[in-house]
């Protein structure tokens, strides 16, 4: 049987997705300032589709490389990370996943939680939890840019799903 | 199901230790810390360099439209010469960001001075943070203020052996001293979340003079930033109960900064004696 060297490429992308968006080249698709969450969409998409041990890794290992980077305090995006796709893994039969626009909808309700409560902790943080509210239009656009991401992404990884069952079959 | 269970419930307590160990302050982050930034800065500079290729390389693409018009032989000829082209626009725009970066530091030249690159921003697109090619080995230290051009950005919050993590002068929950430049009333800077890339001057005096356009400036109160650094410009003026508050524009480039200088030498050990 044909050994499956997928991780690699699955890697590969969310390495550049994690350096394309924590370079200064971000900017050049940046719309009011709000940039998209690339990991966060991929890390979405993968769910779809991967075992949970694959996506957790990958959870782990970028959460960490965010937290050690631009954190801090270890662990906040580690640990977010880790959870919410601990909680698309269980959700994920619940759900239909075939149809890109429930993905999409899906993607942008699961980005405003995320981005709120990654918030909430830096606010926290600071000190200064009432100023939460300032950020919501900032939160509401990264939503809807990370679910036109995850539109995209849905697209193409559905197809290289599909024509992954063809070969093995 | 059980064992999947108990490597997540693992995985998660680990972080929470890693995040117990990593909340305490150390004058040089620790060696994960330092490891990553070191694994990082290439792969950084190669993205800050596809950055700055596709600033730089407007120009020629937008010629190459006028070129196609003209015959093939000619057509080599001004593609080769458009390349040269484009290749000194690059070195002269280089050379005059980094002149004005020189002649700051002779405006400054009581600091000892180094010059870095922005190599990484903040992912979560708040701009409070960017990371620098420079680090301990390089003179840094932490809280070590850094500027550009235009003025104040803020001050070294990580180091690491080659990079250090920048926190911004409008990331909320940050304060510095600060003056009128023109007159020399005092008031405190402050990051606000509400103006977003902006920042605000609080506890200035209700009878102080000060209009919009006024320039101002750090006033070395705190062991931080030193005195007589531009912060940036009063945009508008807001009375409160017992003092008034102005609303600065920083002067310096805090949206998209891409070389600045970073005060090496330590203002602490001044302020100690």
């Amino acid at each position: 049987m044909k050994k499956d060297y997928g991780y690699v490429f699955r890697f590969l992308l969310l390495f550049f997705a994690f350096f394309f968006q924590s370079s200064p080249l971000i900017e050049k698709i940046s719309i009011t300032s709000v940039t998209p969450n690339l990991i966060f969409v991929l890390l979405f998409i993968y769910s779809i589709y991967l075992k949970d041990s694959e996506v957790i890794t990958y959870a782990v290992i970028f959460g960490s490389l965010a937290d050690l980077l631009f954190m801090r305090i270890y662990g906040i995006h580690t640990l977010l990370l880790v959870g919410f796709v601990f909680l698309w893994q269980m959700l994920k039969r619940y759900i239909y996943t075939e149809n890109k626009f429930i993905v999409t909808l899906f993607q942008m309700g699961y980005s405003l939680l995320f981005e709120f409560i990654l918030k909430l902790i830096e606010v926290a943080m600071q000190g200064e939890v009432n100023t939460l509210f300032l950020y919501s239009k900032m939160i509401f656009l990264k939503s809807l840019y990370n679910g036109f991401f995850a539109f995209l992404a849905f697209i193409v990884a559905k197809r290289a799903h599909l024509k992954k069952q063809e070969v093995s079959l | 199901m059980k064992k999947k269970m108990i490597w997540l419930i693992a995985i998660v307590a680990l972080i929470f230790i890693s995040m117990a160990v990593s909340a305490v302050e150390t004058e040089k982050d620790g060696i994960i810390k330092d490891a990553a930034g070191i694994i990082s800065k290439p792969f950084y500079k190669l993205f800050v360099g596809i950055d700055n290729m596709i600033d730089y390389g407007f120009d020629y693409f937008a010629d190459m439209k006028e070129l196609k018009e003209e015959n093939a032989l000619l057509k080599s000829k001004v593609l080769l010469l458009e390349k040269e082209i484009s290749l000194n626009n690059e070195i002269r725009w280089e050379n005059e960001r980094l002149r004005t970066l020189v002649d700051l530091k002779e405006k400054n030249a009581d600091f000892e001075m180094t010059g870095a690159s922005v190599i990484g921003i903040d992912p979560s697109g708040w701009h409070t943070y960017f990371i620098i090619d420079k680090g301990l080995e390089d003179g840094l230290y932490k809280n070590g203020v850094v500027v550009d051009s235009g003025g104040v950005l803020g001050k070294i919050e990580a180091l690491g052996t080659s990079w250090a993590r920048v926190v911004t002068i409008t990331e909320p929950g940050t304060a510095c001293g600060a003056q009128v430049g023109r007159t020399g009333d005092m008031g405190i800077i402050e990051g606000d979340a509400l103006l977003n890339g902006i920042c605000k001057m609080t506890s200035i005096p209700k009878d102080a003079n000060i209009t919009p356009g006024d320039y101002i400036v750090t006033s070395g109160s705190g062991d931080v930033y030193p005195a007589g650094l531009i912060i940036g410009r009063v945009k508008e003026i807001k009375p409160e109960e017992i003092s008034l508050t102005a609303i600065i524009e920083p002067t310096g480039n805090l949206k998209n900064p891409k070389e600045v200088m970073v005060i090496t030498s330590d203002l602490r050990l001044n302020y100690e004696e």
